[in-house]
């Protein structure tokens, strides 16, 4: 008797397990929740903001007076983006608030830096190539060494598959020259050669300092890199471009967004707010005038406009309807007890990601065991002898039905424990 | 008695078993075979390079490889026992039913674990000649999973074969899809790479888990239940 009632949990719990898991994701893909955030320019013709709204179908260009832009319009307004269309149409300006404009600089000027959660949460690669930074040809290309830092700096040859052990403790003995504490938590870099070239890696060692760590002339440079105090380094965006004008960008256990100057290693704060490394996105979209730091947090926009000195020029926040406000995420606030995930769009590790939105809940629950209970009561059924059924519905709702459904636990009044339909 | 069942389930699977080893042990050397070729004609920091990042998986042609395994291992034991209500004579041996239930069904789990124990071993240790230990073990945690989903699929055959009422099957069938698709979040093409690296361990105990539940059906079978 014991026996069967821990299958019969046992049983419960997967299939509740799974529903929980399916069924509100077979409901959001029925009922899809899109939605289109404000897209945000600055103008330095009418040093102000442009905001696109709308889906892609009917957008509407406005600025913060209210009046709206053709595209056309839009696109001699913006030209330091939208400079490729307007050489096209022989309309570039030559110069704009005294910065002189040329298709080399503008380009060399546009690009963008993410941050997402799914990245700083992200697999680490199992090892990485040590690219020899100042190659004597004319552009990088892939070595055979590859590295990784555990109890000390392992330079394995992939040709033989052996450990270099000359060049291991070479390395390795650089890093503790510098005070670097094996293992490292984490590296950061771009293991490609498809860059114009290489600054190697920016590396956390065990005690939270951090660390740039590059091959030069197949020697190793090590350089410790100075944190405010209280600083925790959580993920580095590395940007070799032609720009030259910073190893790159990295944010903090404390939320903070830094940027890391060339060859002088100092640190420039980037005044952000509103922002969660764990759940937000970031981007630093930069042209030849301005930086723009959009951050996003699921149905919020927060845009700061920095001019050239990282100085706030303006900043801008707007909201749409969050996906739990509508219709849909509303009744799927009633349907849905909890939702199981083993999958999250904040990481790239696969874990359990329960989650529950509200308690509307509680009201069908009590309907559909309301509903079961009269089911029991019609088809004169034992009701005492049902009471797990009766709890699994009302705990557990559409899942518990269906697990329910399986178990059909119910006998009739008086009967040795046959159970029926 | 326990050995004299043993022998009824060989005497049952042995052709399919060797032909699911055979098929096993082939697309295991083949992407042996397809690693060494590459060693020999790409630069071998390419591959380091692809392996390292988790991206370009050597042996991905094994994915599907443990399921189809499970899925046809589970069918040929237990179709035979359903059809022609065979099962009956086994539930009504001199043993208890939940024994020899859970004995065909470990002979089963047992007979797959050979089959991908000798794959994984033959997998690693080849591909430890070309990597370093690292991307072994990243290897591992990457083929851990779908040979799981090998013995999920397995165990859910063996419940829904058993189980006598025919919409009981259905759910449950459809709860067995789900549970394999939990094994098989972890690459695809073209989209976000996840990594069971931090929960393997809970996949691992879900087996124990869902394991025992042939006894649930078994139970309904005896009593009749429709």
């Amino acid at each position: 008797m014991k026996k069967t009632l821990i299958l019969k949990l046992l049983l419960t719990i997967v299939i509740i397990a799974m529903a929980s898991i399916y069924l509100p994701e077979f409901y959001w893909k029925t009922f899809p929740h899109r939605y289109y955030l404000p897209r945000v320019a600055y103008s330095p013709i009418l040093n102000d903001l442009l905001i696109t709204k709308g889906d892609f179908k009917k957008a509407r260009i406005l600025d913060l007076n209210g009046n709206s832009y053709s595209s056309k319009e839009y696109e001699a307004l913006v030209p330091q983006t939208a400079f490729a269309q307007l050489v096209f149409i022989g309309q570039l300006p030559d110069t704009v608030n005294g910065v002189h404009f040329t298709v080399p600089e503008l380009r060399k000027n546009l690009f963008r830096i993410n941050f997402e959660p799914a990245e700083i949460d992200a697999i680490q690669f199992l090892m990485y190539p040590l690219i020899e930074s100042k190659p004597n040809r004319a552009s990088l290309s892939f070595p055979h060494e590859f590295f990784c830092i555990k109890r000390e700096f392992q330079v394995v040859d992939s040709r033989t598959n052996l450990v270099l052990d000359n060049m291991s403790s070479r390395y390795s003995l650089a890093l503790i020259d510098r005070g670097f504490k094996f293992p490292a938590k984490e590296m950061f870099g771009n293991p490609t050669t498809r860059k114009p070239f290489d600054e190697g890696y920016f590396v956390i060692d065990n005690e939270d300092k951090f660390y740039h760590i590059k091959r030069i002339e197949d020697e190793p440079f090590v350089r410790k890199i100075n944190l405010p105090d209280g600083v925790k380094v959580v993920h580095m965006v590395v940007a070799e471009r032609d720009l030259r004008e910073f190893y790159g960008f990295f944010v903090t256990e404390d939320n903070r967004l830094f940027m890391i100057e060339n060859n002088t290693y100092n640190l420039v704060e980037l005044p952000i707010s509103d922002y969660n490394y764990k759940t937000s996105l970031l981007s630093i979209n930069a042209d030849i005038l301005y930086r723009r730091v959009i951050i996003i947090n699921d149905n919020k926009i927060s845009v700061l406009i920095l001019d050239r000195n990282y100085k706030v020029i303006t900043t801008f926040k707007d909201s749409v309807t969050h996906k739990d406000e509508t219709t849909v995420g509303q009744v799927a606030s009633f349907i849905f007890p909890f939702t199981l995930q083993f999958t999250s769009v904040n990481s790239q590790y696969i874990n359990l990601y329960p989650s529950i939105n509200g308690f509307n809940f509680i009201i069908v629950n009590i309907i559909l065991s309301g509903l079961f209970l009269l089911f029991l009561i019609i088809r004169k059924f034992d009701i005492k002898s049902s009471i797990l059924p009766i709890a699994i519905i009302l705990v557990t709702g559409i899942y518990g039905v269906i697990a329910v459904s399986v178990l059909r636990d119910f006998k009739k009044k008086n009967s040795t424990g046959v159970s029926n339909e | 008695m326990l050995k004299s069942l043993i022998y009824k389930e060989w005497l049952k699977v042995r052709w399919t078993f060797i032909g699911l080893a055979l098929i096993n042990f082939f697309v295991i050397i083949s992407i042996c075979v397809s690693l060494a070729n590459a060693f020999s004609m790409v630069d071998a920091s390419k591959i380091y390079a692809d392996t390292a990042a988790m991206q370009g998986l050597f042996y991905f042609d094994f994915r599907y490889i443990p399921l189809i395994s499970g899925l046809l291992l589970g069918i040929v034991q237990f179709y035979p026992e359903i059809n022609s209500s065979r099962i009956k004579l086994t539930l009504h041996l001199p043993m208890k039913e939940s024994k020899s239930l859970m004995s065909m069904q470990l002979f089963g789990i047992g007979a797959l674990v050979l089959i991908f124990l000798v794959d994984a071993i033959i997998l690693l240790n080849f591909s430890s000649k070309y990597f370093p230990s690292e991307i072994v073990d990243g290897i591992t945690i990457t083929i851990l999973p779908w040979i799981l989903s090998g013995l999920v699929i397995y165990i859910f055959v063996t419940i829904v074969f058993v189980e006598p009422s025919w919409s009981r099957r259905v759910i449950i069938g459809f709860t067995g899809l789900a549970f394999v698709d939990v094994y098989h979040l972890g690459t695809i093409f073209g989209g976000t790479i996840y990594t069971y690296s931090r929960s393997w361990w809970m996949f691992v105990l879900f087996l124990f888990l869902i394991s025992p539940l042939i006894l649930w059906s078994g139970n309904n079978y005896k009593r009749g239940v429709k």
